[in-house]
């Protein structure tokens, strides 16, 4: 008698049970809105990839002995080709591995052969300076997917950035801390 | 006083130690963390040659219902009749002013991925298209009139997407239509019924390597005969247009490889010859070959780049404008002058200026009543003068990326890379923008512009129209 009394739900307990809970999800809700609030208004710096000239000031001016800008790479962009003009340098012929025809000088931008006539590109990041002779290349010949993004598991996110403030195009935008990166777009125009 | 043997031994055993270390820093190898960066690390294994691939490949020809137009004018091959990339039909009167959304489009077709534009002959209209569905280069042939196909003959090449596929633009006469296909197949065709007439595999039988991104050269007839250059085991060939039989063969000593340029036909002192820029940065030039039996007239390494594309541009009786872009930085653009000595045909270089200049990727730059036009890499379209000097400039508040543009009865058409078309006053005072709008959204509009009879035709990398651009 007792176990039926228990599962006994009327209509009263089952709207008051109602109202709580809906309380309850409002309330995680708001609090929820207000922390995203909060985060969105803490930012950290950035490259607009659509700005950037890759001057090279990137790669000398972080407070950083090793720059926390770094090259990244959209494989949804990348043509895959042969001729690589973010890797190779221009008089590089035949096109191929190799320093002295390689446009990177740290040997950050990895070459791999995938099948008959693709090559892929990866970035070594442990490698880049962020010196930005690939991003050149490719974004004045090619299609533009290698860019420049501020890597923020090392950047110290200054108050006053000096790459920002060396930066010719004034590429450097604060962003929002929950959305760090300013990434190329397929369609982009 | 005495001292302590901690202190007499501490001082040389420090030394000692000090030594070791020494001579162990100095014995270690300071360069065990570099790594030689070398030839072949990116394991590269085959070239595009299909070694199934049969030498002659057997085509079929369909037939439509489509009916050619009744329009005069021809746009017979790439950059029309003169090569040249101008339009100068006086009996058209062409808009100055469009409405907002532009000419009328008076038809639209499905095309395979790529950039091939149209030849235009006899009221038809002529692609080289690719059949992504049944993997086949298709000769297709269209109406003018309604775009509707009038038949298609096509061959089986398996073609992998390649920043696109197709890339060439036939030559017409009005018996023939030669095609060069992305992997180097030359087919000639009765340009009425696209009957098969006759078939060249470059690859298989002149040893050509298809460049990368494929062909782009686009084929000349001339006289009844088809001017190729294989770049193989010979530079530059004749083949008779009607027969298929070799006429003449160029040597290729220097063993050029083929570029995306195209030959374009020059007349000095008498001498006609066809220009071809071949090869790359490791052998590579301008050479000029005798019209009459295919002798080397003249050659030139004065010009030679990675990536070729841009076709000479012939300025006046003597002078040849050549510009190129893909990983180019100080050889954006240069001028030769052919002189005459001791009987000998002499190219000499009069400028050469960076890209910052002018420099082209894709497009060819047009000579216009004394003034070089073109679209430069920083995008923007530009004016020069015989001399490489920038006279205007489009600025960057206006730029148009690697879209195919062209000048009809003084006026520039010039695409961007998404399909908006743009109207320029055709001179050299400045840069008047007369209309603009977007006609054909999407992607890559770099295919080459036809224009007759006051249609234009363009193309982006799936879609091909025609609109109506004369005055309403």
């Amino acid at each position: 008698m007792m176990s039926e009394n228990k599962n006994n739900i009327n209509r009263r307990h089952f709207l008051k049970d109602g109202v709580w809970a809906t309380c309850l999800a409002g309330l995680a809700g708001l609090g929820g809105f207000l922390l995203s609030k909060l985060k969105k208004n803490n930012t950290v710096w950035q490259i607009d990839p659509y700005v950037c000239v890759a001057c090279g000031n990137c790669a000398t001016y972080c407070v950083l002995e090793d720059s926390a800008v770094k090259c990244v790479q959209v494989y949804e962009i990348c043509g895959y080709c042969d001729i690589c003009t973010g890797y190779l340098e221009p008089e590089a012929n035949p096109p191929d591995t190799g320093a002295e025809k390689e446009l990177c000088p740290t040997g950050a931008l990895k070459r791999v052969f995938v099948e008959d006539p693709y090559f892929e590109y990866n970035v070594d990041e442990a490698l880049c300076n962020g010196c930005g002779k690939c991003v050149k290349g490719c974004t004045v010949f090619g299609n533009g997917s290698l860019f420049l993004q501020v890597r923020h598991d090392r950047c110290l996110n200054c108050n006053e950035c000096s790459i920002a403030a060396a930066c010719p195009s004034q590429a450097y935008k604060r962003v929002p801390a929950n959305e760090p990166y300013l990434l190329k777009k397929m369609d982009h125009a | 006083m005495k001292e302590s043997t901690v202190a007499k031994t501490l001082p040389i055993g420090l030394a000692i130690l000090g030594v070791i270390l020494l001579c162990v820093w100095l014995g270690s190898d300071a360069a065990k963390d570099l790594k030689e960066r070398l030839p072949g690390e990116d394991n590269r294994t085959k070239t595009l040659i299909e070694e199934d691939e049969p030498v002659k490949i057997t085509g079929r020809l369909v037939k439509y219902d489509g009916v050619p137009a009744e329009l005069p004018g021809a746009w017979p091959r790439f950059r029309g009749p003169n090569c040249d990339a101008i339009s100068s039909d006086a009996n058209i009167t062409l808009a100055r002013s469009w409405p907002d959304n532009g000419p009328k489009v008076l038809w639209s077709v499905d095309v395979g991925e790529g950039y091939a534009g149209a030849a235009v002959l006899a009221g038809r209209v002529y692609v080289l298209d690719y059949d992504q569905e049944n993997k086949a280069d298709a000769v297709r042939c269209l109406s003018l009139d309604d775009g509707k196909e009038i038949w298609r003959y096509s061959y089986d090449v398996k073609i992998k997407r390649f920043h696109g596929m197709s890339r060439t633009v036939p030559a017409v006469t009005e018996k023939h239509i030669v095609t060069i296909g992305p992997k180097c197949h030359v087919t000639c065709l009765d340009s009425m019924t696209g009957q098969f007439r006759w078939m060249l595999n470059l690859v298989r039988e002149y040893g050509t390597k298809v460049p990368q991104w494929y062909t782009a050269q686009c084929p000349l007839i001339e006289d009844g005969k088809v001017i190729i250059a294989p770049a193989g085991e010979v530079l530059m060939m004749a083949v008779d247009a009607a027969t298929g039989e070799i006429v003449w063969e160029t040597p290729n000593p220097d063993g050029w490889v083929m570029t995306h340029s195209s030959i374009v036909p020059m007349e000095f002192k008498g001498k006609r010859f066809y220009i071809y820029c071949g090869g790359d940065t490791a052998s590579g030039g301008v050479v000029g070959v005798s019209a009459k039996d295919g002798s080397v007239l003249w050659k030139t390494d004065l010009w030679k780049v990675r990536t070729n594309v841009p076709c000479p541009v012939i300025v006046g009786d003597d002078r040849i404008f050549l510009s190129a872009g893909y990983g180019q930085y100080e050889n954006g653009c240069t001028m030769l002058r052919l002189t005459e000595v001791d009987g000998s045909i002499v190219a000499k270089q009069e400028y050469i200026y960076p890209i910052e200049a002018f420099g082209s990727m894709q497009q060819t730059p047009i000579l216009y009543e004394g003034h070089i036009y073109g679209v430069r890499l920083d995008k923007q379209l530009v004016c020069l003068d015989l001399d490489g000097k920038v006279v205007w400039t489009s600025t960057s508040a206006n730029k148009f990326g690697s879209g195919a543009y062209m000048i009809a009865n003084g006026l520039i058409y010039v695409l961007n890379d998404t399909g908006v078309l743009t109207l320029v006053e055709a001179t050299s005072r400045s840069y008047v923008e007369l209309a603009k709008a977007e006609v054909l959204p999407g992607h890559e509009s770099w295919g080459p512009m036809a224009i007759v009879s006051g249609r234009l035709i363009i193309r982006n990398l799936n879609r091909m129209i025609c609109l109506d651009v004369t005055e309403q």
